[in-house]
């Protein structure tokens, strides 16, 4: 059951009615709770044990942490090796167990370790519990009801948005009587979600797929058009599901943030990563970066705690070395845009035309990135920088779906940023006869030009 | 409240006006007219157009006989090409099928037919044979049948089915059908002509309930693997059992119901049967095209030869164009390359192979 399922909207309306029945907010959570725990089951049952592990953990280390003044430094420590140990051994074991059969030079046999869904998610967002109440921005949770229902909240369990602890706890104690405003806010938002995913990312995507898989096979001109499309693609396939995440949390009462803000018109990688995937960047910003020291104990501890954030950005992804290489030429690029912004860029008086340029570079060098962030090894990643740099004949493949979808939405995104700056969110008023049109042409558009086939959130696998 | 319901109405009334008239234009089949005889199962309502945009691109109009030709008579002597919707060839534009190339290229006659596109989609080998006598019936001046695969793996119970073949009678043509029939068959023919939105909606609907079926398949099949696996070490041999043939030779029920098969076909008719084979393809990860191969084919070519019936494959010529220009056969740039049906270069590279054969014979 996923949000493109129609058991989920059986599911969720039923959940609704029962929301809508009870009156207590106690017994609303305790439906919520109820109501995580099937989602979790339908999904991934051997692992809810685990999940409500892990929330035991994370309650007990929250209030160990706040009761023991002194020691609190160590319990965190203890508590964070703890959870990136399990992270660890169901992401990377058989990626480290690999490497050192290699380096000793003995067969290795693959061990079968399935990753529990949402547990890159779930894991980061425990983290997130334990350093706010170690930093005191939250007090530790009493009710053990609400640190699971922190921790499994289905609507963005699986693929985030990771919402920190500060930002979400106190909404729990808030009241969450459904509102009709919620809805005629939400209801947008989800339906465009819906529709970047089903009708723009997985149409888009099937083309990139056979590309992707034989990138050999194809030419010059093809391979960048996949790279273009699988861009656009991730965007729309990562955005949708956040946008569906984000406005289910808004009908249920919860706010659940924004998780990206037309990140293709960024001007710099720093600027990107304040516009791509925010909730992730905005966590390793607040609990890497800056514990690190971020950039206060001088220029050189700078570039590094960047590389170190970035590397653990790549490795959070997943165990293929192509994450790895994805993250550090990430750091890699942070540390050089840091350092020409800091002495020999001059942004103050930056005109138009090199403000235009430093964002096709920049958005340039993010589709490039994308190559080994959606290879499955280095030497398809060489294969494909190479044939796309050095004009090859193959396959002429231009999906003209990948071409128009594209197009629209840089189109859009370069509109957005003209109006606003920033996202601009479309607004259907149910209410009126204009909203209802636009609502119905949207379900219509969806179900006339929706791709059936890998409808997978990418997500997902992280 | 009343007013709110009204809106609603009226909101996806237009909705669906303004989707339905956009169908037009992209996805828009013809009435379809089911009869028990005759060559196919179905032909379309004569006289009305095709509009097909979700793979590839093209328009198409039914003839009076309701198949996708232009709506001219035929040649004295003609050739029939007969198949399933890679024939039928409605995802190019017209002049792009393999049997308009061959048409134009054969045809002397200003003005009619000399190769003559009989096609329904979903009717594969067994239908083939099912309809071959109607098909001898339908168009008695053919010199030349044409007889298009993909595959030609089929159960021997499939192949036997098919030899209780369908009859053909001349009120089953496409024309006299739409004129026979009922004011209700013809009143729910136009409405589905006028609102295409509705098969576009039901073709999404059945394209998601295939994908869930084939997820279940799938799901089943890896659940049961292993039991088959264990299995199969002591029962491999025992299910496909083993006879005699006439002359001593070993022979599967597969070999026997083609065999049947073929010798009924010849046996009804004198003139050429072509049996026209086109393999689907895979690119490999090396970026090299290979065949995707039938433990059947050859089984197959033999049973045709031994019925002195032609076996034209394409396999060659696939992946010789590949090699030399990276022609694709199968997939559209709305789609993807290797998957659904046959592309303009498909059709082309049939066409040549086609064309080719029929020379030798004289046409």
């Amino acid at each position: 059951m996923t949000f493109l399922s129609p058991s989920f909207y059986a599911f969720f309306a039923g959940i609704l009615l029962m929301l809508w029945k009870i009156k207590k907010e106690k017994y609303r959570q305790l439906i919520l709770l109820f109501a995580s725990f099937v989602f979790y089951l339908m999904l991934s049952p051997r692992y809810l044990l685990m999940l409500i592990g892990m929330s035991v953990v994370f309650y007990m280390g929250g209030i160990l942490i706040r009761r023991n003044n002194q020691k609190k430094k160590a319990y965190l420590a203890v508590f964070i090796i703890m959870c990136a140990g399990l992270l660890a051994y169901f992401k990377y074991y058989n990626f480290f167990a690999r490497q050192v059969s290699v380096f000793l030079n003995r067969p290795y046999t693959e061990v079968s370790v399935l990753m529990p869904l949402g547990i890159s998610y779930y894991m980061f967002q425990g983290i997130s519990y334990l350093f706010d109440v170690y930093k005191g921005v939250i007090a530790p949770e009493t009710s053990f009801v609400n640190i699971v229902l922190y921790i499994a909240f289905f609507p963005q369990m699986l693929s985030g948005p990771i919402v920190k602890a500060k930002d979400f706890m106190p909404q729990l104690y808030k009241d969450h009587s459904l509102k009709k405003e919620n809805f005629i806010e939400s209801l947008p938002l989800f339906l465009v979600g819906l529709f970047k995913k089903v009708v723009i990312a997985d149409r888009i995507g099937a083309g990139v797929d056979v590309v992707f898989s034989s990138p050999s096979a194809y030419s010059s001109a093809s391979l960048w058009i996949a790279v273009i499309g699988y861009s656009v693609q991730l965007y729309c396939d990562f955005s949708g599901y956040s946008d569906m995440a984000i406005a289910i949390g808004k009908m249920l009462g919860y706010d659940l943030g924004i998780n990206f803000d037309i990140p293709y018109i960024a001007n710099s990688p720093s600027d990107f990563w304040k516009r791509w995937h925010i909730s992730l960047s905005s966590w390793l910003k607040e609990y890497v970066y800056i514990p690190l020291g971020g950039s206060r104990k001088g220029e050189i501890r700078a570039y590094v705690n960047l590389i170190i954030t970035m590397f653990i950005s790549g490795v959070w992804h997943g165990s293929k070395i192509t994450f790895v290489i994805w993250g550090l030429a990430y750091g890699l690029w942070s540390c050089i845009n840091r350092f020409f912004e800091k002495k020999i860029y001059n942004k103050s008086d930056e005109k138009i035309i090199v403000n235009v340029l430093r964002r096709i570079i920049t958005i340039a060098l993010v589709f490039l990135l994308w190559v080994p962030f959606r290879t499955e090894s280095v030497r398809k990643t060489l294969v494909i920088y190479n044939r796309m740099f050095v004009p090859t004949n193959g396959i002429e493949y231009f999906p003209v779906f990948t071409i128009i979808y594209s197009l629209i939405v840089m189109a859009l995104m370069i509109y957005m940023y003209i109006k606003s700056g920033h996202r601009i969110y479309f607004k259907m008023d149910i209410r009126t006869f204009k909203g209802k049109f636009e609502i119905c042409l949207i379900v219509l558009l969806i179900a006339m030009f929706g791709y059936i086939g890998n409808g997978a959130f990418i997500y997902s696998n992280f | 409240m009343k007013k709110q319901v009204l809106q609603w109405f009226l909101a996806v009334l237009l909705a669906a006006a303004l989707m339905n008239g956009l169908c037009f234009v992209y996805y828009r089949p013809c009435g379809r007219l089911f009869r028990d005889m005759g060559t196919t199962e179905s032909v379309w309502n004569p006289g009305s157009y095709i509009v097909s945009g979700t793979e590839g691109y093209a328009f198409y109009t039914a003839d009076d006989r309701g198949y996708l030709n232009e709506n001219l008579p035929l040649a004295d002597s003609y050739v029939i090409v007969r198949g399933a919707s890679f024939t039928q060839g409605k995802e190019v534009p017209y002049g792009y099928r393999y049997s308009d190339i061959c048409n134009k290229a054969l045809s002397k006659e200003e003005g009619r037919i000399k190769v003559y596109n009989v096609a329904q989609e979903g009717e594969y080998l067994p239908k083939l044979i099912k309809g071959f006598k109607a098909l001898t019936a339908e168009f008695p001046g053919a010199d030349t049948i044409v007889l298009e695969i993909n595959a030609t793996e089929f159960s021997a119970e499939e192949i036997n089915s098919a030899i209780n073949q369908r009859e053909f009678d001349n009120s089953c043509t496409g024309k006299n059908l739409y004129v026979n029939s009922s004011s209700k068959e013809k009143m729910k023919i136009h409405i589905k002509e006028a609102l295409p939105l509705i098969s576009l909606l039901k073709y999404q609907y059945n394209l998601y309930k295939e994908k869930n079926a084939s997820e279940d398949i799938a799901y089943a099949k890896s659940a049961i693997d292993k039991d088959v696996k264990t299995d199969s070490a002591n029962k491999s041999g025992s299910s496909e059992k083993k006879v005699l043939d006439a002359s001593g030779n070993t022979n599967s029920p597969y070999e026997q119901a083609i065999n049947t098969a073929l010798s009924l076909l010849r046996s009804e008719y004198n003139g050429n049967i072509i049996f026209l084979y086109h393999p689907n393809v895979s690119i490999t990860e090396d970026g090299l095209m290979v065949p995707i191969k039938e433990s059947t084919t050859s089984i197959f070519k033999e049973y045709c030869i031994r019925n002195n019936i032609i076996f034209l494959d394409t396999t060659t010529e696939f992946i010789n164009a590949y090699n030399q220009n990276f022609s694709i056969p199968y997939g559209y740039n709305n789609t993807t390359p290797c998957t659904g049906h046959l592309s303009k270069e498909g059709h082309k590279i049939i066409a040549k192979v086609l064309l080719e054969k029929l020379q030798k014979l004289g046409k």
